[in-house]
């Protein structure tokens, strides 16, 4: 059976890598490097899950968010957001957007697998 | 499937690896930040600086570095307030940030080599951090730190800001 696909969206190539070593030997991962990356290449490959950070350049992942939910192709694909501690009202902000869930960082893997399963298998 | 602890070794080494190249860039937006730009550039390098603080801060407690990721924190809040003009940008201030940089440097090369950390340099760092938060003073008796004209180069050394990698 073909794997399910994650796109990961992070400006952070560290977090990238360690999304992957997590993910990887599961799952199939794309990756992003902003919020206007992450909803291109949304529309473009379908992918099954988004992981998104909140936190990044040109598009944040807030506004990325909002752009997927308005868009038919996007709106129903399950949406983690990545956030720390400090960004409680930004939390309250993706959940009224519509995002599916969220996780903090720093990534716990035994946590991260068990919500990307949550919404895959 | 890889074993978790080749899984954890590969994420150590790609985090020591990929901070090395943040801390440079940090380092570098830092040294922009010091020649005191125009207000559009001075945020664009406030917002870099600080995802750059908030990445190594994330990556360092996914594997377990704490005292880095609780550094990166700090440093992250006292940018911060900079940032909101509640401390004055001063060569004090910058001299912490590089001090720190190098400070991170250290610890990351140290806990991947085994070696013991150097407890009185973190002692003194964070005795600053804590000094220079309580230096916090209203915006309004800064206003005038913020048309400054550009100041010369400190001329201090810091192991980062003389362009030199760790190894």
């Amino acid at each position: 059976m073909d794997k399910k696909r994650i796109l990961l969206v992070d400006d952070s190539d560290t977090i990238l890598v360690f999304e992957k070593l997590m993910l990887g030997s599961l799952y199939e991962t794309l990756t992003a490097k902003n919020g206007r990356l992450a909803l291109e290449t949304a529309l473009k490959e379908k992918p099954d899950l988004i992981l998104m950070d909140i936190m990044m350049p040109e598009m944040d992942g807030i506004e990325s968010l909002r752009a997927m939910r308005a868009q038919e192709t996007t709106k129903k694909i399950p949406i983690i957001m990545v956030t720390t501690k400090s960004e409680k009202a930004r939390v309250e902000t993706c959940y009224k957007l519509g995002c599916s869930d969220f996780i903090n960082k720093p990534i716990d893997k035994i946590e991260l697998l068990t919500k990307v399963k949550k919404f895959l298998n | 499937m890889q074993r978790k602890g080749e899984n954890q070794k590969e994420m150590l080494e790609t985090f020591k690896m990929l901070a090395e190249d943040q801390l440079l860039r940090l380092n570098a937006y830092l040294m922009d930040l010091e020649k005191r730009p125009m207000t559009e550039r001075r945020e664009d390098l406030y917002r870099s600086i600080l995802r750059e603080y908030h990445n190594i801060k994330g990556s360092a407690g996914t594997v377990g570095q704490n005292d880095v990721m609780e550094l990166a924190h700090a440093m992250e809040d006292i940018l911060e307030l900079m940032r909101q003009k509640k401390l004055e940008e001063n060569e004090e201030l910058f001299n912490l940030h590089y001090e720190s940089l190098d400070a991170i440097s250290l610890m990351i090369r140290s806990r991947l080599n085994g070696e013991a950390l150097p407890g009185d340099v973190f002692e003194n760092l964070h005795r600053r951090i804590e000094g220079a938060k309580h230096e916090v003073t209203p915006e309004s008796s800064l206003l005038d730190s913020s048309v400054r004209q550009p100041k010369e180069e400190t001329g201090k050394r810091h192991f980062l800001r003389k362009g030199n990698r760790h190894g």
